[in-house]
């Protein structure tokens, strides 16, 4: 039976500092809600109070807005609270995921290339789900307000390696 | 690499899809009223062909389940067709 | 061997200095090692791989086989350096591998005077008996490249990039730079790779004027065109592979000491302008120092300034044989041509050389320079699955029907006049070429050996024995003599071997077939496939939520199932002992929290999970929990867990930690396979709701002090059901379900709540002798009770009635998956290994995880199943464990032989479950 403490490394606090590089930032984001929505495209924005959903290389604008994970299922951010289960009227399966994700922005002339180096992400190459693999850890990557910023979620419990990953390249 | 189409996301690499079973297998029902011979059928048999065969993929990242059909020999993607079945 | 004033690309106002074997030289920025050592006058810079003779330069780039070097600068070492490919770096200290003192002088240099003892399948054939172990470490130690360190280099880390385009062009010689501006002023992206740091390939060493500009104006302004047009211009960059639909790997070498990085490149179009190299000729003695490539000593003196030597003889049968004698006599050197198919040909000379001879005639040189005619680069066409076609008046492959989306052009093509090349480049009309070659064939009756793999000391000899003893088809001959299985990958070494083994077996080349072109192109370090992902990066476990206080709270984290989770908490291993005696005397708090949850959502939920599930589900009603199987469609037992009913069309299904992605991928698949996707959904949300469990006789207590507002009397809130509560406001799950067999609840609450129960669930719990525990201490505490871990207790091949779970089997109507399995013949054996407990005698130690039970007839021993768990039971005070065992649930009380290691003991079947058989603990 082993002790791996000194393997992994400790999490880091949860208000950590940004990481800043060459034309690279990386910075926790914190939200304040995160809802699934599962169900026909046009019934999911209806409920999550969205006019639609972004997927790549969209840009997604605003405090509230959803993002497209699947052809029947969007990801609302900081949108209304909205009852776990089955929504009989509109056909839609809700779960909150607020603290399911945990998100990280990275932005700057260098992110996108950062982001290359672990997935074949293309601007010319849209896509209709934000999910795509880094380093093959799942994430949805998507651009928020600005051209050249970068939110990435990923599950919870993968968020200190997708950090580490992160952070090793912004300061290359 | 190879390069699949996922109907949903388009183009990825192969490495974020997963086969996951030969087109037009259909689960026998009742499985109660199978034979031995053709449950066995279901579970084991695959015609692997060589050059175009229609097969099941998933694409991970998006979870879109998907007939593709491809060349097993040219590596060449012939096409991809939706696996939802219609409303009932 | 010196340089010449005026020529080469090198900068001579920047003097490097370098030493090689000890010695200390100065080279010119731009030089390789191999040109600055030819340009001192050393010409030996290796021992070959068998027999240890000396040898010098083939070629000046990657097609020379013989020149390979460990390298050291600033502290940072690197082995298995090709000379002719790595530039010159001031202070760089390097060493000829495979030689012992150095190049000049190797002691094992006599192993050459034994050659005729060692021929082609030698050491499969002599150190077989008594066993090939015997001889391993001796060889290794003999046959060994580089030396290479046991500690990893710091910092030495690959980046990779992925990059599409819609046309890459790999090679930036004349054809390739006249395509790659053709395609970027057309409106393309471009991508033009080339492996050295200047652009233009073969251009320098043709001499002359191109198109009316000097090779370096010429090439300048092509770059420019391209850059101007958008196109991107890689220097040091090498394809080493193409993959499928169009993905090329190219590696791109960086300053020394520094890892390469790797780009992955998705082209629309692949325009491979690889060049051609020279195919050596196979006479006597064609290895010694100083015969080296036409072409190569073009490239010694239009790149490096070196002339290669002072009297030269060109070996060559083909018409580049006399441009090639213009140049170097105009750099100075006497030159005299001979004509490689009329043979046979010997060198004569030992490390340094000083004739060739043809009959009786001698004609004094020092430098042989040779050719067999030009080989094209085909190999990255090969990869990709093009096909070769062979073509008798340059007698060489070339590409023939190609890729889709692949092309290839000048020298790779077969096209070897420059203008040919252009106009092919650019799509227009062909000029006619003038190229000519007089095929030459190895003369099998010629004495003295003649070299085909110069790196690997393969021999005509040896492909004649090869071909004597059957090795006949090419690739066996490659494995049984070695024949292009050194580290240059044949690149020279096997169109002589080809037309060796044709003339032995008088075949034509294309007869006698190629062996096949493998990636990587040039050898590439490790690094370059690793990238990023290592060390914890490699398969990045799931982290708690709760890991800074479980850390705070001194656990020993370790990996559960791809989760980091606490084994234990306290000093050592000692402490789960303590923390299970805890447990069933006060109680034990558990972070739960990689238990699956997943929601099972729509109206259709509670009849797909009547389908996936083994046990009915249809029937449970809200508020319940139920414990049950997922089978495999063959039946057997892939997870097992519990499903809570959360409403109507609301489940909540609580697999094995391990199994949560298995889980959700399964469902997925049969909800958009077989079912309407519309009418259920599945939601993974075990990261959004952390657990921590509390069980033990004190747990009851624990909760009543989190004020959580549930009803926590044993009639009010019963075992196997759930309840919905608050913790600080926040929503709070609690379920009661038991893993240790004494009273259990289960509390999820969201993310931003977890801390605060934990801390709240230890302060109520310290004065009651309640605290954390591990995952160790709740194997043992689950194994006492007979509650099994699919995986360990259970093998591919195990059935839910082989754990005494029959009743679906027999009474469930519903189909569900794995249904038929369940009725076969394999599945009705009597002799089916099931799930019993085992208790060895009084005074025993635990028997061995892993112990095989053991039936012996007419003294032989055959195994009727294994031990799959087992501990020492702190509760019980003596070992338990489970097992596997054939036909078990009929042998309770039966005495078996254990059998582990060697050794024997004994152990009586019994029930699996040792402790609270009644239930009491559990449902109090
Ligand atoms: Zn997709």
């Amino acid at each position: 039976m082993r002790n791996d403490n000194a393997k992994w490394a400790a999490p880091l606090e949860q208000n950590r500092a940004d990481v800043v590089g060459k034309n690279a930032r990386l910075s926790l984001q914190p939200l304040s809600r995160q809802t699934m929505l599962s169900g026909p495209a046009a019934q999911c924005l209806a409920l999550a109070d969205q006019p639609s959903a972004s997927g790549w290389p969209d840009i997604a604008r605003g405090e509230s807005y959803a993002i497209r994970l699947r052809r029947d299922r969007i990801l609302a951010v900081n949108g209304p609270a909205l009852t776990d289960g089955w929504h009989e009227r509109s056909g839609v399966a809700v779960s909150d995921m607020t603290g399911g994700y945990a998100a990280c922005t990275l932005s700057g002339p260098r992110a996108l290339d950062i982001l290359k180096t672990g997935t074949a992400l293309e601007l010319a190459l849209p896509s209709g789900s934000a999910m795509q693999r880094f380093h093959r850890q799942e994430v949805i990557i998507y651009r928020w307000q600005a051209e050249d910023t970068f939110r990435i979620h990923t599950q919870r419990g993968q968020l200190e390696s997708l950090w580490g990953l992160l952070a090793a390249l912004v300061v290359k | 690499m190879q390069r699949f189409p996922c109907p949903f996301c388009g183009p990825r690499d192969e490495r974020e899809f997963h086969f996951a079973g030969e087109a037009g297998k259909i689960r026998p029902t009742p499985s109660a009223a199978q034979s031995d011979t053709d449950w066995a059928t279901y579970l084991y048999e695959a015609q692997n062909p060589r050059g175009p065969s229609r097969e099941i993929w998933v694409h991970t990242p998006c979870q879109e389940y998907f007939i593709m059909t491809r060349d097993t020999v040219s590596m060449e993607v012939l096409g991809t067709e939706q696996l939802r079945k219609e409303t009932l | 061997m010196k340089r010449v004033e005026g020529l080469g690309l090198i900068d001579r106002r920047t003097p490097l200095n370098f030493s090689f074997d000890g010695k200390p030289y100065q080279g010119f920025a731009g030089d390789t090692l191999a040109s600055a050592l030819l340009a001192n006058g050393q010409r030996i810079m290796g021992r070959s791989f068998k027999y240890h003779r000396p040898r010098s330069v083939w070629g000046a780039w990657f097609d020379d086989p013989n020149a390979i070097f460990d390298i050291e600068l600033n502290g940072f070492h690197e082995p298995n350096c090709p000379a002719a490919t790595t530039y010159l770096e001031e202070g760089m200290q390097a060493r000829a591998v495979n030689a012992t003192p150095n190049a000049h002088s190797d002691i094992k240099g006599l192993l050459d005077k034994f050659n005729r003892f060692m021929p082609a399948g030698f050491y499969y054939k002599t150190f077989m008996w008594p066993n090939w172990h015997l001889f391993e470490g001796f060889i290794r130690n003999m046959a060994g490249l580089g030396r290479v360190e046991n500690v990893a280099k710091s910092g030495y880390i690959s980046e990779q990039h992925h990059a599409t385009c819609d046309v890459l062009v790999i090679g930036g010689g004349a054809a390739g730079l006249a395509a790659a501006r053709v395609a970027a002023e057309s409106g393309r992206s471009v991508i033009l790779a080339d492996d050295h740091r200047e652009f233009g390939g073969g251009l320098f060493r043709q001499g002359g004027l191109v198109e009316g500009q000097t090779p370096v104006d010429w090439v300048t302004e092509q770059l420019s065109a391209v850059t101007a047009a958008g196109g991107l211009v890689m220097p040091l960059t090498t394809a080493i592979g193409v993959y499928d639909h169009n993905l090329v790997g190219l590696v791109e070498a960086h300053a020394f000491g520094q890892a390469p990085s790797l780009h992955r490149i998705r082209a629309e179009q692949i325009i491979m302008a690889t060049g051609a190299i020279d195919r050596p000729v196979t006479f006597a003695n064609n290895d010694r120092p100083g015969i080296i490539a036409v072409d190569g000593a073009l490239e010694f003196l239009a790149r490096y300034g070196v002339l290669v030597g002072k009297n030269i003889a060109i070996l060559s049968n083909n018409s580049l044989a006399t441009p090639a004698a213009e140049i170097l006599r105009t750099a100075g050197a006497k030159v005299r041509l001979l004509d490689a198919s009329t043979g046979p040909f010997t060198a004569h000379g030992g490390k340094s050389l000083n004739a060739i001879s043809q009959g009786t005639e001698r004609i004094p040189c020092d430098t042989i320079l040779a050719s067999g005619g030009l080989v094209p680069l085909v190999h990255l066409w090969r990869h990709a699955g093009g096909k070769l076609s062979w073509r008798a008046d340059i007698a060489a492959f070339v590409p023939a029907k190609g890729p889709v989306g692949m092309q290839a052009i000048g020298a790779a093509n077969g096209t070897f006049d420059l203008d040919v090349s252009l106009s092919e480049a650019r799509g227009e009309n062909l000029p006619k070429s003038t190229y000519t070659l007089r095929p030459i064939q190895p003369d099998l009756t010629a004495k003295g050996r003649q070299w085909i793999d110069f790196q690997h000391d393969v021999t005509l000899k040896d492909i004649e024995l090869a071909a004597r003893e059957n090795y006949t088809s090419v690739e066996h001959l490659k494995r049984y003599t070695t024949l292009g299985m050194a580290s240059d990958q044949g690149k020279t070494s096997n169109m002589a071997g080809l037309a060796a083994m044709a003339t032995l077996q008088g075949k034509s080349i294309p007869e006698t077939g190629t062996t096949t072109f493998r990636p990587p192109f040039v050898p590439v370090p490790f690094e370059v496939y690793r990238g990023a992902r290592r060390g914890q990066y490699f398969n990045p476990l799931k982290r708690l939520v709760l890991e800074p206080e479980l850390r705070a709270a001194g656990a020993a984290m370790a990996e559960y199932g791809g989760s980091l989770r606490p084994a234990w908490f306290g000093s050592g291993p000692h402490e789960i002992t303590r923390e299970a005696i805890m447990a069933r005397r006060a109680a034990a708090i558990f972070d739960a929290s990689t238990l699956g949850k997943i929601e099972v959502i729509g109206p259709d939920a509670a009849a797909f999970l009547n389908f996936i599930y083994y046990n009915t589900m249809a029937t449970l009603k809200p508020g319940f929990i139920r414990y049950g199987f997922m089978l495999t469609e063959r039946g057997a037992v892939y997870d097992d867990g519990v499903v809570a009913r959360m409403g109507e069309n609301r489940f909540i299904i609580s697999c094995s930690s391990s199994h949560v992605d298995g889980v959700v991928a399964r469902l997925e698949a049969w909800r958009q396979d077989g079912n309407n996707p519309d009418r259920v959904f599945i939601h993974d949300t075990t990261p959004n709701w952390p657990t921590v469990t509390v069980t033990g006789p004190k747990a009851r207590e624990i909760l009543e002090s989190l004020d959580l507002q549930i009803d926590l009397a044993p009639e009010a809130f019963k075992h196997m059901t759930w309840r919905e509560g608050r913790f600080e406001g926040a929503v709070a799950r609690v379920s009661r379900v038991s893993f240790s067999g004494d009273t259990s609840f289960e509390i999820s609450v969201p993310v931003a709540t977890a801390t605060a129960l934990w801390q709240a669930a230890l302060a109520a719990g310290k004065p009651l002798g309640a605290g954390p525990a591990g995952v160790e201490a709740l194997s043992i505490l689950r194994a006492e009770k007979g509650y099994l871990i699919i995986g360990k207790d259970t093998d591919g091949d195990t059935m839910p009635h082989d754990l005494g779970f029959s009743i679906p089997r027999q009474k469930k109507t519903a189909d569900f998956v794995g249904d038929r399995s369940l009725h076969t013949e394999n599945a009705n054996r009597a002799d089916r290994k099931q799930l019993v407990g085992l208790m060895a005698p009084p005074g025993a130690a635990a028997l061995p995880t892993g112990a095989h039970l053991v039936e012996v007839t007419l003294g032989k021993r055959r195994s009727i199943g294994y031990v799959t768990s087992s501990y020492h039971s702190p509760t019980l005070g003596h070992p338990i464990a489970l097992a596997l065992i054939e036909g078990g649930a009929a042998r309770m009380g039966e005495d078996l032989t254990v059998w582990h290691m060697g050794k024997q003991s004994a152990a009586q079947v019994t029930s699996p479950c040792f402790y609270d058989p009644e239930g009491a603990a559990l449902h109090a």
